[in-house]
């Protein structure tokens, strides 16, 4: 019931708001035909690839209906690896701290996600990748303090059925058009337990409610404008760059419920080396329940796939 | 942990620990370009060296016609693949070029020139 008590305090204060916004931060890179579609920070990306966040870092201000506006801080990890070719899994791990003045840090491991994902679908030509995943929320990994420890780890653990999608612009006849990319992900979030409220909507189990989770990105890749389209002759370090608008977004999908509907938008640019990506956005409150203030999020992103092709790069089922 | 992902991140950012992904780093003629002189020759040059064995490189008219002649071949250590031309007249060419590095990763893509009338 500690659990119970800290999220429903924390949800009173307003401090869980954005929260859900950018908790599942899986990150990949992977190509459909010409494209290469980059990591992403607030989504997951349609690709199936041996990967590494090391670490994706988020300051974000939450909202607060009044007082000090309290602070998120979060250092986040995941490692990606493929199984086969197509087919892998993707573990996400995070600390948190939240901080208001003159109230005592909060802080504490958020609940473990382990994704499985299969990529059945690339079309080369029209640069089009799909794939399919189920996430599973283990609730109760982190610690259950009293100083605030379950922030971000939810009272109950849920199952998320994932659809991605990645689609390059190359096949429009435009040229300033074809460096453009569009990543998304929805996915439907089941509770183990599902909440149950007394007849004053307070709660009293440790249930969660069902709910939508998903986002959109917006790439436009400046290898692929000067690669493919037209070469103006363009400094290395500018063709390596990707600006980038993201949404994520999350609402509630059964009742009685505590979730709020989140937008959180970033906007940003990455830059992909050839064995490693950095990653850069201003996270923008899309809703007031994400807030009123400007945070960021950075990321260090690896590509075992480039970085080491003979062992952690390439598909446990050719090491052997 | 801190000073072993510091190092991590040092290695990464220093140098090219292991051959990677061929990028096109640029083309002669260049991509979208348009030249006044027909090019005896495409010259492709990648951020990492390719085998030749198992690249192709397609030069096309804008009726679909070969233009190239023979099998790409590699310079600078593998990093610049050389295919020669016909002798292209006036038009648009459409260049179609499939490489694998060295350590066999595969990347493709396409783009144009015009030779000026």
């Amino acid at each position: 019931m500690k659990t119970r008590s800290w999220l429903a305090a924390l949800c009173a204060g307003g401090l869980l708001t954005s929260y859900h916004a950018i908790m599942n931060q899986a990150l990949a890179h992977g190509f459909a035909g010409d494209h290469m579609f980059i990591s992403t920070l607030l989504i997951d990306d349609p690709n199936v690839a041996d990967e590494a966040s090391l670490p994706t870092f988020v300051y974000q201000p939450q909202s607060n209906d009044g007082g000090p506006i309290p602070n998120l801080y979060q250092v986040g990890f995941e490692f990606d690896k493929r199984i086969t070719e197509n087919f892998g899994f993707a573990i996400n791990e995070g600390y948190n701290w939240i901080t208001q003045p003159g109230a005592k840090t909060a802080n504490g491991w958020q609940s473990l996600v382990v994704t499985l994902k299969d990529k059945p679908y690339v079309n080369d030509a029209h640069e089009f990748i799909m794939s399919v995943g189920v996430q599973r929320v283990i609730a109760g990994f982190g610690a259950q303090g009293e100083n605030g420890a379950a922030i971000g780890n939810d009272p109950s653990s849920s199952t998320i059925p994932t659809y991605y999608f990645g689609k390059g612009f190359g096949d429009i006849p435009i040229g300033w058009i074809r460096p453009f990319a569009l990543t998304g992900e929805i996915g439907y979030q089941i509770a183990d337990q599902k909440l149950k409220v007394d007849p004053y909507g307070n709660p009293v189990n440790n249930g969660i409610s069902n709910g939508w989770t998903g986002g959109l990105s917006l790439q436009y890749s400046i290898r692929y404008l000067s690669a493919q389209v037209k070469d103006y002759g363009l400094p290395d370090f500018v063709n390596k760059l990707t600006p980038v608008v993201e949404l994520s977004w999350s609402s509630a999908a059964s009742k009685p419920t505590q979730d709020t509907t989140q937008y959180l938008w970033g906007i940003g640019v990455n830059y992909t080396a050839t064995t490693y990506a950095l990653g850069l956005e201003a996270l923008v409150p899309g809703n007031r329940n994400t807030g009123s203030h400007l945070g960021v999020i950075a990321q260090f992103h690896l590509y075992f796939d480039d970085l080491l092709p003979n062992s952690l790069g390439k598909p446990i089922a050719e090491w052997f | 942990m801190r000073t072993i992902l510091t190092l991590t991140a040092a290695a990464c950012l220093t140098g090219h620990a292991a051959f990677a992904h061929a990028f096109l780093d640029h083309a002669v003629p260049a991509v979208g370009s348009e030249v006044a002189v027909p090019p005896p020759a495409l010259l492709l040059t990648y951020t990492e060296p390719v085998e030749p064995l198992f690249s192709t490189v397609k030069v096309t008219d804008s009726h679909g016609a070969a233009e190239d002649q023979g099998k790409p071949v590699t310079r600078d250590g593998g990093r610049t693949l050389v295919v020669n031309l016909k002798t292209l007249p006036p038009g648009e060419y459409h260049v179609e070029w499939h490489v694998t590095s060295v350590d066999t990763h595969k990347t493709e893509g396409h783009f144009t020139f015009t030779v000026k009338p």
